[in-house]
């Protein structure tokens, strides 16, 4: 799922380059000690054993210190130590971004930032010139500075969720574990922050560049993090001839073509199939789908990286032969099944009779080493709820069935739930509820699948059964379950 | 006094009666199978299933067989499959004699050679198909070794197992070698054909049922094969589906989960029925019934493996709480009627190549991928072989593009599903090409299932393009539909 490895917990990367002076970050960059547990999906009224890792983290001013969300998810303890102290602060998240990988912890003893000096976020790098990594990276406690060169500049993964993309700065020194969440700075100034590198490489490391840092001080500003807005657009390249020529697209204009607008976002209801997107906020759209911003070409999409939710971008469109002028107000997609992974979020699930149910999210696939039929029919219905917007919003799944003399013959594996006596249930809280109000003595649950025997719920026995069952397997709390956001 | 003249007439009766079942010594047989066992040469070639303008590497296999017919030999349908050339040789001779391919059923296991050279037609002689052998019988399995020699090994039945299409007996066996149609023999009467692996000593023979039933189904001069299934049916082993369904404790059968339009027992049987019994015999919850010679059996076998389209079935059936007696016809399904058959018909795939797409119809034997026209291909795969000849006949898609100038950044299409061309539906492969007569304006348009664009062919250009590609890539024909030259 990942090859893109995070260096959460782990560290920096870079040489002490000739305009850097260690002595400089020596009180602003700290050292990040994390205790961490994150959730067991099999067995949800339980968690998993705590394990320790480390990360970095620098001072911005006003007691923040921002560093990497991978470094402080789930985490139980935080724990900050300076590089010319000996004593190690609790710390507590202020801010965390998982879609950018960027939060902002703080240290409640004021006494902990006397004498630091706040690190100012710079502009974006020049591909080649020289940024150098300050951290504590793997293979020993001390501050470490490193250097290295910027080597390409691009939108790319951010591996912490495993699904969002933004834009990225690679640079040719090896970013190891702990250099995470540290400053890689140039002309004392911070360019990027540490966050991942590639697993099967040398010398490539990747960091986030200001831009999106700036994106994620400025969605702060007003007390809460809100995250980036999705235009929301499945398009399709230009680049074929004929097709431009079926189109009726001139030949002196570029563009991408709409396929669909993603439900949930910003432009359905405005844009629609085969419509033509020739500029974004002015800037013309290769055929490629890219635009140039400096020297670079790069996906079109990178103009809404520079908004915040609720802004507007403007759009050209060729429509029936016409160019028109169509703004977009930019919106956060609003899906609730998503392909990102998420973190300090306790998993729903439900016990009931032996029966353990749960909604089918990316959490459970990864953690539960979730079969090739169970992420087929994620990877569908993904596909037909999020992108289609079909009628649910989360699929709810069987996800094992204790044995007990009242469950036995059971022979499923991660059976999908289609529907409770006749009736879709349109995400978990709506499938609870539909168990817990049901008035008959026998609840049929349908699964998906070619005539996949249905589950015959019966409340009698269950009444009968659960506490026992719940006792014998060490089952604390036999239930979890969100209602959704209004 | 009466009692020695009741007795003499019973001794008579048994004398005979021994002299009838007398075992036919391995002296006895050897002259018979000696003109009667054939070794098989079969060379032969596939096609490729994803570029079916080439054929694979060829292979030789052999395999044994013996003569059943006049001229016509029954062997294993594996051995015959895509076959070139088939060559026999007899005992003591490593002279090869030409045979062709009269018929093969590979769902049954079983093919019928026929012998061309009329000398050796008219010197070989057929063996007799014997009674059906159960449990523990003990028999010879007689075969032609490497040097063209008959080698006899022993044999004891010691498990039954039957599936939808045949009966197959389990053996104990001295034969060392893996099945490969040597002939089981008992009281000089065919009593199976050794098929499949030998490990262990432990080999599986095609029962005398299944060669039965083969060979009569020719009896009116057409082959019909196996009856197909109209009935999707579940076992109910668990307490859960019997109380749904209403059995009492002394009542075991299996639900009938849906019965599709026109197969077997539509009009008669109901979604919901509890079937209880088949043609006399009992169903147990696991969908097996005993036979009296053979054991635990799967329930399939007995009203497909061993029917014929057209027969009557008598059933006993839980509806509603009561028992009901019901009559219902077995429905032919056969390949060519499923949306999704396991092999192109005559192994040979369909397809067009078209501006580089290379199209094909569905067959499970194409691998589908995990891309996201794979995963839409899946559900087809899973669902389509059982569905009802309504919807779409075959499911036509691009295995792959062909890459060419003409469909520069059109080449996304792997493994999607084609559904419309020039606005017309795509119900099978014959249809592309009879919708490509009709062109929209100035191109051809394909249109696909999922979020897709378009893929458009300019009507001037396509036979220039399809020219070149067909040079470039080595496309020695651009199609093969049934019915054109071979």
């Amino acid at each position: 799922m990942r090859n893109i490895a995070v260096l959460g917990l782990l560290g920096t990367l870079a040489l002490a380059g000739p305009a850097e002076d260690l002595d400089q970050y020596r009180a602003s960059v700290v050292q990040v000690f994390t205790t961490s547990q994150s959730e067991d999906y099999m067995r949800p009224w339980q968690r998993p054993r705590a394990s320790g890792s480390g990360g970095s983290a620098f001072f911005i001013g006003n007691k923040r210190l921002m560093t990497n969300a991978h470094v402080v998810s789930d985490a139980k303890t935080l724990l900050v130590k300076r590089a010319d102290r000996s004593k190690r602060y609790p710390a507590t998240v202020v801010f965390k971004g998982d879609d950018c990988d960027l939060a902002i912890i703080t240290v409640k003893d004021a006494s902990f930032f006397e004498g630091m000096e706040p690190l100012r976020i710079g502009n974006r790098p020049d591909i080649r010139s020289t940024v150098a990594a300050v951290g504590y990276p793997m293979g020993g406690n001390k501050l470490s500075v490193t250097q290295g060169v910027v080597s390409r500049i691009e939108l790319r993964g951010y591996s912490h969720t495993g699904a969002d993309e933004h834009l990225t700065i690679q640079v040719d020194a090896a970013i190891n574990p702990g250099n995470s969440g540290g400053p890689v700075v140039q002309d004392g100034k911070v360019v990027g922050v540490a966050f991942q590198g590639q697993f099967f490489a040398q010398n490539i490391g990747y960091m986030i560049p200001p831009s999106v840092i700036r994106h994620f001080l400025e969605d702060i500003g007003d007390g809460k993090y809100h995250g980036y807005p999705e235009l929301g657009l499945y398009t399709a390249k230009l680049e074929n001839d004929s097709l431009r020529r079926h189109l009726g697209v001139p030949d002196n204009e570029s563009g991408v073509l709409v396929l669909k607008p993603t439900p949930y976002a910003s432009c359905v209801g405005h844009l629609r199939r085969n419509d033509v997107v020739t500029k974004i906020d002015g800037n013309r759209i290769q055929n490629d789908g890219t635009i140039k911003v400096g020297k670079e070409f790069l996906d079109f999409s990178f103009i809404v990286e520079g908004k915040q939710i609720g802004d507007s971008v403007t759009l050209t469109v060729r429509r029936d032969g016409k160019l028109i002028e169509v703004p977009i107000k930019l919106k956060k997609w609003a899906a609730r099944m998503s392909q990102a992974y998420q973190y300090d979020r306790r998993p729903e699930y439900l016990v009931t009779g032996g029966y353990v149910f749960a909604p089918v999210t990316t959490n459970y696939l990864y953690r539960s080493r979730g079969t090739e039929e169970l992420s087929f029919y994620f990877r569908q219905w993904y596909r037909t709820i999020a992108v289609e917007g079909k009628s649910r919003e989360q699929l709810v799944l069987l996800s094992r069935v204790l044995r007990w003399p009242t469950t036995r013959y059971q022979d499923y594996s991660n059976g999908i739930v289609s529907k409770v006596d006749g009736t879709v249930p349109k995400d978990f809280a709506d499938f609870v509820r539909m168990l817990d109000n049901a008035k008959k003595d026998l609840v049929k649950i349908e699964f998906e699948g070619v005539n996949t025997p249905p589950l015959i719920l019966d409340r009698r026995v269950i009444a009968k059964s659960h506490k026992d069952i719940c006792k014998r397997y060490g089952i604390t709390k036999d239930r979890h379950v969100e209602e959704p956001k209004k | 006094m009466n009692r020695p003249v009741a007795i003499l007439p019973l001794l008579l009766l048994l004398l005979f009666a021994l002299g009838a079942v007398r075992t036919a010594s391995a002296e006895d047989m050897a002259p018979r199978l000696r003109n009667a066992l054939v070794k098989i040469r079969v060379t032969g070639q596939s096609w490729d299933s994803t570029e079916p303008w080439k054929k694979r590497r060829p292979g030789t296999r052999t395999g044994r067989g013996v003569v059943v017919q006049p001229g016509v030999v029954l062997t294993l349908a594996n051995i015959v499959r895509d076959p070139i050339m088939i060559e026999v040789s007899r005992e003591g001779g490593a002279r090869l004699y030409p045979a062709r391919l009269k018929h093969v059923d590979a769902r049954v296991g079983l093919a019928l050679i026929e012998i061309t050279d009329e000398k050796l037609r008219a010197q070989l002689k057929p063996i007799e198909i014997g009674d059906p052998v159960k449990l523990d019988d003990e028999f010879d399995i007689w075969q032609l070794n490497s040097d063209n020699l008959l080698q006899r090994a022993t044999a004891r039945v010691v498990a039954a197992r039957a599936s939808s299409t045949r009966l197959t007996l389990k053996v104990n066996t001295t034969n060392p070698n893996s099945g490969d149609g040597q002939v089981a023999l008992r009281d000089g009467r065919i009593a199976g054909l050794l098929t499949g692996s030998v490990r262990r000593q432990e080999g599986t023979i095609l029962s005398v049922e299944t060669i039965r039933r083969y060979l009569k189904d020719f009896d009116d001069g057409t082959y019909h094969g196996c009856p197909g299934p109209g009935l999707w049916i579940q076992p109910l082993l668990r307490q859960d589906l019997r109380t749904f369904y209403g059995l009492t404790d002394d009542q075991h059968g299996l639900a009938i989960t849906r019965v599709m339009p026109n197969r077997t027992g539509s009009g008669v049987l109901q979604k919901n029925d509890v079937l209880l019994a088949i043609d006399g015999f009992d169903l147990d919850d696991e969908g097996k019934f005993i036979h009296p010679a053979h054991g635990r059996l799967d329930t399939r076998w007995l009203f497909q493996g061993r029917r014929y389209a057209g027969d009557k079935i008598k059933a006993s059936v839980l509806r509603a709480g009561k028992v009901v007696a019901v009559e219902f016809e077995l429905k032919p399904f056969p390949a060519s009627e499923m949306r999704v058959p396991a092999r192109p018909a005559n192994g040979r795939p369909q397809y067009l190549v078209e501006g580089g797409l290379v199209l094909l119809e569905l067959t499970r034997a194409v691998g589908v991928g995990r891309s996201t026209g794979g995963v839409i291909l899946r559900r087809y795969v899973e669902r389509a072989t059982w569905d009802e000849p309504n919807a779409r006949r075959r499911v036509v898609f691009v295995d792959h593009v062909l890459k060419d100038i003409s469909n520069k950044g059109m080449n996304s299409f792997s493994k999607r599903p084609l559904l419309k061309v020039n606005g017309q539906p795509i119900n099978e492969i014959a249809d592309v090409v009879a919708a490509l007569k009709k062109p929209q304006g100035d191109f051809h348009v394909f249109g696909f299932e999922g979020v897709q664009s378009d893929f458009v062919l300019p009507v001037k250009e396509r036979e220039a393009i399809n020219e070149r590609i067909a040079e470039r890539y080595m496309v020695t024909r651009t199609r093969y539909l049934h019915g054109d030259p071979e």
